[in-house]
């Protein structure tokens, strides 16, 4: 294993921001951290790679502990910044910065070009290269090249897609999937981009106000809930809704959670029974997911968007298509909330 | 108008087959203002990096010191300079006073508020993704000031600039504690102050010309760092 997080926890003065009960990453995995704005993903890889320490719990790295972990082993943990910070020198310089720390300078030229090459830039063309020669999505290339020139054992990246262009991701994904191949890397992704995630993350896991969620939590649904009687409803439109005994502490903020592995989808309405949810919504598009071979459904309900996974089994039988108006079932015990206890 | 004209005609002569005493107030100068800079900065700019990148208690009150000094008028640096140096003050037995070591240490003592105060604003307007792009490498402190130094040379040496400038210019230490002595201590702000009194203004205008082209270079040099500064934010 390489990382084992257990009752970590991280505040930002009185805003709790990071409350992991456990977490488990495997050597040589890709796992893709997913979550809305703010729900701790830049914190706990900032945590991961020892740059920020938790206000209390546990956070081992390859069995050493934050406060014992020699600056040896700290060097084999690589993070690109969502807004990578290039030193002002040339590309040349800024890869050789990483091998000069470590003392690895024999066949640093060939390093570079190689890692140079991972990214799709010519190592000619861009060596000789100042920071400010660079685009944007240059410099993140360069930036990855930079980790990547050091063969990390881990790599932690921040929202790595964000200055590349669709022409760039392919190559940028390449070199990933090349350092976790031939390297063994183990890398955890933070990021938007589900479809990219998904398409290189071998798990995924969802973040949630700091909390981890045990699936990718993309059928958050956060807004107001009105009382009425002994439940408090949910409105998707104006005919819509849903609803949840009073009992359950839901905040707005909070929101609740639905696991798209827990909703199903029918082409016509049958009857509901009482601890079940329908909603009637059209397919705003269809995914597949090449990792798990299942197809992720994205169904749109009045201004929310769900999202169903079913295995492509399922699927073939149905053959959903964008624009279908579909109805989406799930069972109200499929509505998570979580808790503030965690 | 032709008292100025035959000055400013006199002083390029001056200029031109290199007059002794004009000369020797630009080298006095030069070699003044060049040593004290040197020694502030050897003392300023560890003093200012610590300032502004370690938190300590009590940081914020030496920061505001310095800023505060950064104000302090020349003579008041002269005064305190000379009440130590001349020979009823605690240093006087090294004779100090009407020396070019004397004008030195004064000029230290004015250029280093500068460049703590200057160089820990620099180092605390340093970005965030620098400080953690620099700590994601896994650098022993010593190598993380090494280069957080490198990456902040062009805003760093802008200060040493700024300072430079300031102790060229400068007239009230040069002249309480160097006594404007000729061949010794007569710098140019100081030589062009007494021959403007004696009514030379010939030599006051060549002096003043050289002035102004130090600190045409100083500013110009000045301006490029700042352009290149900020290219690199």
């Amino acid at each position: 294993m390489s990382y084992v997080l257990k009752a970590l926890k991280t505040a930002y003065g009185h805003k709790p921001v990071l409350d992991i009960s456990e977490l488990v990453v495997h050597k040589g995995e890709i796992l893709g951290l997913v979550g809305a704005n703010g729900s701790g993903k830049s914190t706990l890889l900032r945590h991961l790679a020892f740059l920020e320490k938790p206000n209390s719990g546990e956070l081992l790295y390859e069995g050493l502990s934050s406060d014992t972990i020699p600056l040896a082993i700290k060097r084999d943990i690589g993070i690109l910044l969502p807004e990578p910070y290039l030193l002002k020198r040339t590309v040349k310089e800024n890869l050789l910065f990483g091998l000069r720390i470590r003392g690895e300078e024999r066949d640093a030229q060939k390093r570079l070009e190689e890692a140079l090459d991972l990214v799709g830039l010519l190592p000619k063309k861009f060596l000789p290269r100042a920071w400010h020669e660079l685009s944007s999505g240059e410099t993140q290339r360069v930036a990855l090249a930079s980790r990547l020139v050091l063969r990390p054992k881990t790599l932690l990246l921040d929202e790595p897609t964000n200055s590349l262009d669709y022409s760039g991701i392919p190559q940028f994904t390449d070199a990933i999937l090349h350092a976790n191949k031939e390297w063994g890397t183990t890398i955890v992704i933070a990021s938007h981009d589900l479809l990219w995630l998904s398409e290189i993350a071998t798990r995924k896991v969802g973040l949630h106000f700091g909390r981890l969620m045990d699936f990718s939590t993309t059928n958050l649904i956060v807004g107001k809930w009105r009382e009425s009687g002994d439940e408090r409803f949910f409105d998707f439109d104006d005919t819509q809704s849903m609803s949840l005994p009073k009992s359950y502490r839901i905040g707005e903020k909070r929101g609740v959670a639905i696991n798209p592995r827990d909703i199903f989808i029918a082409s016509t309405l049958f009857t509901c029974k009482e601890d079940e949810v329908a909603l009637n919504g059209v397919i705003r598009d269809v995914l597949h997911l090449t990792k798990t071979n299942e197809i992720s459904i994205k169904v749109i309900i009045g201004a929310h968007v769900l999202e169903c996974i079913e295995p492509f089994e399922v699927f073939d039988a149905h053959r959903f298509y964008p624009a279908q108006n579909v109805y989406v079932h799930f069972k109200k015990s499929a509505i998570k909330v979580p808790s503030k206890e965690g | 108008m032709d008292f100025i004209l035959s000055g400013l005609i006199e002083a390029f002569w001056l200029l031109i087959r290199f007059d002794p005493e004009t000369i020797s107030a630009i080298d006095i100068t030069l070699r003044s203002s060049t040593l004290s800079i040197i020694f502030s900065l050897a003392i300023g700019l560890p003093l200012g990096f610590c300032l502004g990148f370690f938190s300590f208690p009590g940081r914020k009150a030496l920061k505001l010191l310095s800023d505060t000094l950064l104000a302090v008028p020349t003579v008041v640096v002269g005064l305190i300079v000379y009440a130590f140096i001349s020979h009823r003050g605690p240093f006087g037995e090294y004779e100090l006073l009407y020396t070019l070591t004397g004008i030195v240490i004064g000029q230290t003592l004015l250029a280093l508020p500068i460049i703590v105060s200057l160089s820990a604003t620099a180092v605390e307007g340093m970005d965030k993704k620098l400080y953690l792009t620099l700590s994601s490498f896994g650098l022993t402190t010593f190598q993380m000031i090494q280069s957080v130094v490198w990456e902040l040379r062009h805003g760093l040496i802008a200060v040493a600039v700024a300072a430079y400038g300031r102790v060229i210019a400068e007239v009230g230490i040069a002249m309480m504690i160097g006594g404007n002595i000729k061949w010794f201590t007569r710098t140019i702000t100081t030589a062009i102050s007494l021959e403007t009194n004696k009514g030379e203004f010939a030599m006051g205008i060549a002096l003043g010309l050289v002035l102004m082209s130090i600190a045409f270079i100083l500013n110009f040099l000045l301006y490029f760092l700042k352009k290149r500064a900020r290219i690199t934010v």
